[in-house]
């Protein structure tokens, strides 16, 4: 039996329907209840849905053996997992963006609004470059806008919200896409389920 | 099943004795050191993270957040090989910035004229540890001369740190690109997605490393100490699997490196390998080895019982005759709670009535 975290949401959604056309459905999955935990016995395998920032948690501590994360949640939290497949979705980038006509003044700290913390630190770490993390939860572009911060360091899907609010992308730091993750001691256990698993999905996976 | 019952202590009581067997005395050390040995070699600590304190003298000193360095320190000086074991507590963050934690560690050091009988000493002791621990494991190996052999051949002196990133995450399908960035090249990308995706024999997976990198007189080296070693291992009737992805720090450790997995446990409970760097710079000897193994994993490993045996005595139970009946379990090699009435949220493998 492979215990699968799928991320709450569209991307998690679009990995399930990869994952049932690969032979691993659930009917129950897609249905509207409260459960939390779904079983399909005959296909052995058994799915959770979880804040997609939480898959990394709930795979590095082995409640599940594989889930779906984003590059940039596996990232942020420094997750001790194997990272076994691009599955090409969910593509987005990690970028630094600003309001446009931004001038950055090198003589003091440079203000970072974010929910990537140890992502931003990393970045401007490497630059030598000192920074304060403003960390926020949501409506990261208000802060450049409204002054509370220099630059923003987040997701840019299409760039969509950022042209709207007359802001654009100063540099970007890394593309992101979902990726199957595994526990690393699960995988010495559960290795040909979870190889099986991967060699399947591979064939579902979208055209580059 | 009363080693379920007892946890970390048994575990340790039959460590203890195992070790001792081996000729592995008891090294017994203070929970702190001077700040000084540490920040003098953060190169070799998992986390530079420590915590510090003064005293009354000024001097600073530090919550030990390693065993190996005080052992290795003890043996300054020393001739011969030193062999002991410990059971310590070290203080340090869980994970690279998490918080800090109280970490109880049961393990083993060989500082000194360390041969290849010692690494094998070593290695089938940190098998049997794991057979201690009980359940199914996996003894993971791997050599740090592999990847210093693969980036000699690139003329460089290590892997940079995004292609050791990927390793690590056996991230096959970022490696290209982390390897053009760093300006590895194609080939080298090539050959590390095939030496980290394959499977076979563990002979099969060294035979590889070997046509990959022909050249690398380190990576041939490195797979005949490995291939020394699982067969020395698999004679001992374990589990030994060499994983190209483990990939430790090559500051700390400088030949084998092994970690053990159980399946009960969520990660690595085993760490260990060679550390003859630390050991030539305290003027110890000529090398060290050495494991730990993680004791605060079995407190969140959960006790199917509470006790395997509940004996519920009547009201008018003779005490003498509850007693001696207790004592009679546990001699057979069973845990017992007696009680007068089931004890709420208790489980037990069976109940035994006396009236």
């Amino acid at each position: 039996m492979l215990n699968i975290a799928l991320p709450k949401g569209r991307l998690g959604e679009k990995v399930y329907r990869m994952l049932a056309a690969a032979g691993y459905s659930c009917e129950e999955l897609i249905k509207d209840t409260r459960k939390l935990v779904f079983t399909d016995r005959q296909n052995g395998v058994s799915y959770f849905w979880v804040k997609p920032s939480d898959v990394t948690v709930y795979v590095e501590h082995g409640v599940a053996d594989i889930g779906v994360a984003g590059r940039d949640i596996i990232l942020e939290n420094s997750a001790d997992v194997y990272e076994l497949l691009d599955l090409k979705v969910g593509r987005c980038r990690m970028c630094v963006a600003s309001v446009n006509g931004f001038r950055e003044d090198p003589s003091r700290p440079l203000r970072v609004a974010t929910k990537f913390a140890h992502v931003a630190e990393r970045f401007f770490a490497e630059r030598n470059r000192d920074i304060e993390v403003i960390k926020l939860y949501g409506s990261i572009e208000l802060a450049p806008v409204l002054g509370l911060s220099d630059v923003i360091v987040d997701i840019v899907e299409t760039g969509t919200t950022l042209k709207e609010n007359n802001m654009g992308v100063i540099e970007e730091i890394f593309p992101i896409s979902a990726r199957l993750i595994a526990n690393k001691a699960r995988c010495k256990f559960k290795r040909e389920e979870i190889e099986s698993c991967v060699a399947r999905l591979k064939k579902e996976l979208p055209d580059d | 099943m009363k080693a379920e019952a007892c946890g970390e202590e048994r575990l340790y009581l039959s460590l203890k004795e195992l070790y001792e067997s081996l000729g592995y005395a008891r090294f017994k050390m203070r929970r702190f050191e001077e700040y000084s040995l540490y920040a003098d070699n953060f190169n070799f600590l998992r986390s530079r993270d420590v915590i510090t304190f003064g005293d009354k003298n000024g001097r600073l000193l530090a919550l030990k957040p390693d065993v190996t360095l005080s052992i290795v320190k003890g043996c300054t000086g020393g001739k011969g090989l030193k062999k002991v074991y410990y059971r310590e507590s070290v203080y340090r963050p869980d994970r690279p910035g998490g918080q800090f934690r109280e970490i109880n560690q049961i393990g083993l050091e060989c500082v000194g004229d360390v041969d290849e009988y010692v690494q094998t000493e070593v290695l089938y002791l940190a098998a049997e540890s794991m057979k201690a621990v009980g359940g199914g494991y996996v003894l993971e190996l791997s050599h740090t001369g592999i990847f210093r052999g693969i980036a000699a051949c690139c003329g460089r002196d290590g892997l940079p740190e995004e292609v050791a990133a990927c390793i690590g995450a056996r991230n096959l399908h970022d490696m290209r690109g982390a390897c053009l960035a760093c300006g590895l090249g194609e080939d080298v990308a090539a050959k590390l997605c095939t030496l980290l995706g394959c499977g076979g024999s563990e002979e099969q997976k060294l035979s590889l490393l070997c046509s990959l990198f022909p050249g690398s007189a380190e990576c041939a080296a490195a797979a005949r100490e490995l291939s020394l070693a699982v067969r020395s291992l698999e004679q001992g009737g374990a589990r030994a699997e060499i994983d190209f992805s483990l990939s430790d720090d090559p500051a700390y450790y400088n030949g084998i490196v092994f970690r053990g997995y159980g399946e009960n446990f969520p990660g690595a409970i085993l760490t260990g390998g060679r550390y003859d760097n630390l050991v030539k710079k305290f003027g110890a000897g000529s090398g060290g080895i050495g494991f730990a193994l993680c004791a605060d994993a079995f407190e969140g490993a959960r006790r199917q019982f509470d006790a395997d045996v509940l004996l519920l005595y009547g009201e008018g139970a003779d005490p003498q005759k509850v007693l001696l009946r207790a004592r009679q379990i546990a001699a057979e090699g069973e845990s017992v709670y007696a009680a007068k009435r089931v004890p709420e949220a208790m489980k037990f493998a069976r109940t035994e009535k006396m009236d």
